[in-house]
């Protein structure tokens, strides 16, 4: 094409009076939280450039967030089939287009569009578009909850149209005089079905085409397509250690590839940081499973982008056992532990050039101990919130809680007990405790009253001076018994912790090398054991930089002041 | 009927467990308690021994306190119904290896329909009192809050004398906030800087540096070699450029100090200090070269990808004023 030719729709602007100056488009593609079509004299932030072999990955907005705090389950009516964002949860589901152009005003509303529309050929995607309520094109609407409230709220909850097989012609006018007095034009997207594809934004009148900014390439694809996830499955003919007369054996576990039918994709900026993240509590039905992990960790992986992680995040499930009450949890607890080695190889297989953290959430902790335990040695490792014994970490008196310290039995690691249990470690160890969650109301009912576990016919009793040479025994009605040879299933089931558990206690020294309070500013999650995902992106954002802070990974936090034009 | 049974039965099981368990109390963490010393600092209270102190603070919280103030406008007429904020220092924290004061918020307060409010009948070694809020301030006082010392060994920090006599209250006088009392937020994330290298930030521009020129602080990360255990001597030295800078144990104060500004601070490990950390925390308050305050918490992580992250709040109308 000839320079005449492409100048041409300028040079005709220019003949109707409109001074069209060179537009430009850009998205988020460096993750910084910046959107900048251009790059600022003096100032070191880059210019948001995409292209046909980096384009802008984002995901399909395919889950439910209807509801003011978790997700609805199932996804009867994916956010994406309605015109409005459906909650101020939806909003992380979104993300910006900014579109500079040097003197909007100067054209005429009423006879001047903006176009967009995805070049003829290959699978395009389909996007939905809004007007951003947020006239600095900021990420605000994620950070402060009465910014996000503006943007589903009217006049900008309404969609501006669909682009996908079709163009969407937007007329200048649908933006105020005010909005057009900037140097950005801001909109919201969310991803329709996924595809690859390359967008132009043009400025058009009457059909013909006054300029058109360098092309944004984008690609999106299923959320699940994002990180990675392997599985640690029990054996199912393993039965719990009490219903063994003889010792129990033990089960050699592995972690498999858990493609869910949508598998990794790794994206092309990923970094050399990986994070393992080991789930808590949960149900291991498919149906079940499946859902807690959209809510709880598929959540946090959003959070995490949203906050400039570009590493690769891995789902770690272990056997968890969520029914029988309080059976599941010494079930759990002891699976925990003997899921630690399949950990332990799992990490092993990582690449050694890359920088592994790893972190648990509550009951995931007893996993993420026993692999510290067995040697793990990676960058950090960082406990969430959880629940496994404080003095585990740091045997100290007076983390002993006054009602438990006449307990008979002992409480150092070494007669089976808890206290010291990590002695030493390489991976430095980080803590998010919040003491006021109510999670450790049964936490710590579990020790002081159902371990050892008595009933059923079964009791696990402590024996000083055992002729056996082992400090415990199980008892099956009173003819048999047998030494607990397992220190694990010591701990899971005979032996009460005699501290807080490390996500109740800040006091804790020992191995720990931070504790982090979640009951204070900026994150005050109040008694909620899950805040940081059940809770809207507006209020718990910090805890995302929390978690990438405590692995030496910068973050993002543009807020009000983060956007100036 | 059943459902309300089993409603009955779950609410008596959980006060009953709550009634006979120990729950966590929040504390400050070890690391935080480190962080304040690593920054040099130590409860100073008068050279008392250590293990006499938690007496000697349980003493001063016991102080009766009797309080009377009056709320009044910019013409001096009594308001009505103003919103009072209060917290009295009447408890010892624990697990400080040296116990500090905690405090009590007094809860919802307003003044009476004579623009006063009064606390009698209670004990303890200080009370804080505000009645600012976003569309007013305290003229005689714009740090938006005002302390009262009780306790005997206290007392002599007061500026005037305790308003123990309803007679002759602390007098409260409201005026509308200017528009120079505005603050805005500083958020700037990580912002990776290269050791040996002087990095220009700006508190308006987020995520990466800036000319020098153009800079509110100038930041430079010195690092040594690390030794066999991973550990190295670091330094971060931070100036302000034009204007002056501060270290301060806490961002309590709602109002830069007029005085007391360096050109310059400096903190960082030597590989061999018993509490070596690669990450610290600087609070400070800055005076830039425009002569704008701002106050700040500057992180500096100094591993293989060295940042500082910032955060805080900006004056950009040249008032000391941060609320």
């Amino acid at each position: 094409m000839s320079l005449l030719r492409r100048l041409f729709p300028a040079i005709l602007a220019c003949a109707l009076c409109d001074t069209v100056y060179a537009l430009t488009a850009a998205v988020d593609q460096n993750g910084d939280g910046l959107v900048y079509p251009s790059a600022i004299p003096g100032y070191a932030a880059p210019a948001d450039r995409t292209s046909p072999a980096q384009p802008f990955l984002f995901w399909l907005n395919d889950d439910q967030d209807d509801l003011e705090l978790y997700e609805s389950w199932p996804h009867d009516v994916p956010d994406n089939s309605d015109d409005h964002p459906g909650s101020l949860r939806d909003l992380e589901d979104l993300t910006r287009i900014v579109i500079e152009q040097e003197n909007w005003a100067a054209l005429d509303p009423a006879t001047v569009s903006l176009q967009l529309r995805w070049r003829e050929g290959g699978q395009a995607p389909v996007i939905r578009v809004w007007r951003s309520g947020i006239p600095r094109c900021s990420r605000s609407y994620l950070e402060e909850t009465a910014v996000g409230q503006r943007q589903i709220d009217a006049p900008y909850r309404q969609a501006l149209g669909v682009v996908g097989t079709q163009g969407l012609t937007l007329p200048l006018g649908r933006w105020t005089a005010e909005e057009r007095q900037r140097q950005w034009l801001c909109l919201l997207f969310e991803g329709v079905s996924e595809g690859r594809g390359t967008l132009d934004v043009s400025l058009v009148r009457d059909g013909q085409t006054l300029e058109t900014s360098p092309p944004l390439h984008i690609e999106l694809r299923p959320v699940k397509s994002f990180y990675d996830r392997v599985g640690v499955s029990w054996p199912e003919d393993l039965r719990p250690p009490w219903t063994y007369i003889g010792t129990p054996p033990s089960p050699e576990l592995h972690a498999e590839p858990e493609p869910m039918g949508i598998p990794f994709q790794r994206p092309w900026y990923e970094t050399d940081d990986i994070i393992v993240w080991v789930h808590g509590w949960i149900p291991q039905d498919p149906e079940n499973y499946q859902r807690t992990l959209v809510f709880s960790f598929e959540t946090m992986w959003k959070r995490l982008w949203h906050q400039g992680f570009r590493g690769r995040v891995i789902h770690f499930r272990w056997p968890t056992v969520k029914k029988h009450q309080m059976f599941g949890l010494y079930i759990s607890e002891y699976r925990g532990y003997k899921s630690a080695p399949a950990l332990l190889d799992f990490v092993e297989t990582l690449p050694a050039d890359k920088r592994i953290h790893i972190t648990t959430h509550s009951l995931g902790g007893v996993l993420l101990m026993e692999a510290i335990k067995l040697g793990l040695d990676v960058e950090e490792a960082l406990f969430q919130v959880s629940a496994v014994p404080a003095e585990s970490f740091d045997s100290n008196e007076s983390l002993i809680i006054p009602e438990l310290k006449d307990l008979d039995m002992p409480r150092d690691a070494n007669s089976m007990g808890h206290a010291g249990y990590i002695s030493e470690t390489r991976t430095p160890i980080y803590s998010a405790y919040n003491p006021a969650d109510v999670t450790w109301l049964g936490w710590n009912a579990a020790q002081k009253i159902a371990k050892p576990l008595t009933g059923f016919d079964r009791r696990y009793a402590y024996v000083p001076n055992n002729s056996s040479g082992k400090p415990y025994e199980l008892r099956r009605w009173w003819i048999q018994s047998r030494p607990v040879d397992d220190q694990h299933e010591a701990m899971a089931i005979a032996v009460p912790a005699r501290s807080q558990a490390l996500g109740g206690e800040g006091r804790v020294g020992g191995v720990v090398e931070a504790a982090y309070n979640l009951h204070q500013p900026p994150f005050e999650f109040q008694a909620d054991h899950v805040a940081m995902w059940r809770w809207n992106p507006q209020k718990v954002l910090p805890y995302s930089n929390l978690i990438l802070d405590v692995f030496n990974i910068p973050y993002n936090d543009a807020g009000q002041s983060g956007s100036e034009q | 009927m059943r459902r309300k049974q089993q409603l009955v039965i779950c609410l008596v099981s959980v006060l009953t467990l709550g009634g006979c368990i120990t729950t966590p109390r929040d504390t400050y963490s070890l690391f935080d308690i480190a962080s304040l010393q690593a920054r040099g600092w130590e409860p100073d209270f008068g050279g008392i021994n250590r293990g006499e102190i938690e007496q000697e603070v349980r003493a001063e919280i016991a102080t009766p306190l009797e309080f009377h103030g009056l709320v009044l406008d910019e013409l001096g007429q009594a308001i009505a119904g103003h919103p009072v904020k209060a917290v009295i220092f009447d408890r010892v924290l624990h697990p400080f290896q040296s116990p500090y004061f905690g405090w009590s918020s007094l809860g919802d307060i307003r003044t009476d329909s004579e623009g006063r409010f009064d606390f009698s009948g209670l004990e303890g070694a200080a009370l804080v009192v505000s009645v600012s809020n976003e569309e007013y301030w305290d003229v005689d006082d714009k740090r938006a809050q005002r302390i009262f010392y009780y306790s005997p060994s206290r007392r002599d920090s007061n500026l005037h004398p305790l308003p123990t006599a309803r007679d002759a209250p602390a007098i409260f006088r409201l005026d509308r906030k200017p528009e120079a009392a505005g603050t805005e937020l500083v958020r700037l994330g990580s912002i990776l800087i290269s050791p040996g290298e002087v990095a220009g930030i700006a508190l308006r521009r987020p995520r990466y540096t800036v000319d020098v020129d153009d800079a509110d602080l100038l930041v430079e990360l010195l690092r040594g070699q690390p030794g066999d255990d991973g550990r190295y001597d670091w330094r971060l030295q931070v100036r302000a450029p034009g204007g002056g800078i501060q270290s301060v144990h806490s961002l309590f104060s709602d109002q830069a100090p007029e005085g007391g500004y360096l050109d310059a601070l400096e903190l960082g490990f030597d590989a061999d200090h018993p509490q070596w950390n690669h990450r610290a925390e600087l609070l400070c308050f800055l005076r830039t070269r425009k002569g704008n305050y701002a106050s700040l918490t500057l992180r500096v992580r100094t591993l293989e990808r060295p940042f500082v992250a910032i955060s805080g709040k900006l004056n950009p109308h040249g008032e000391r004023y941060l609320d």
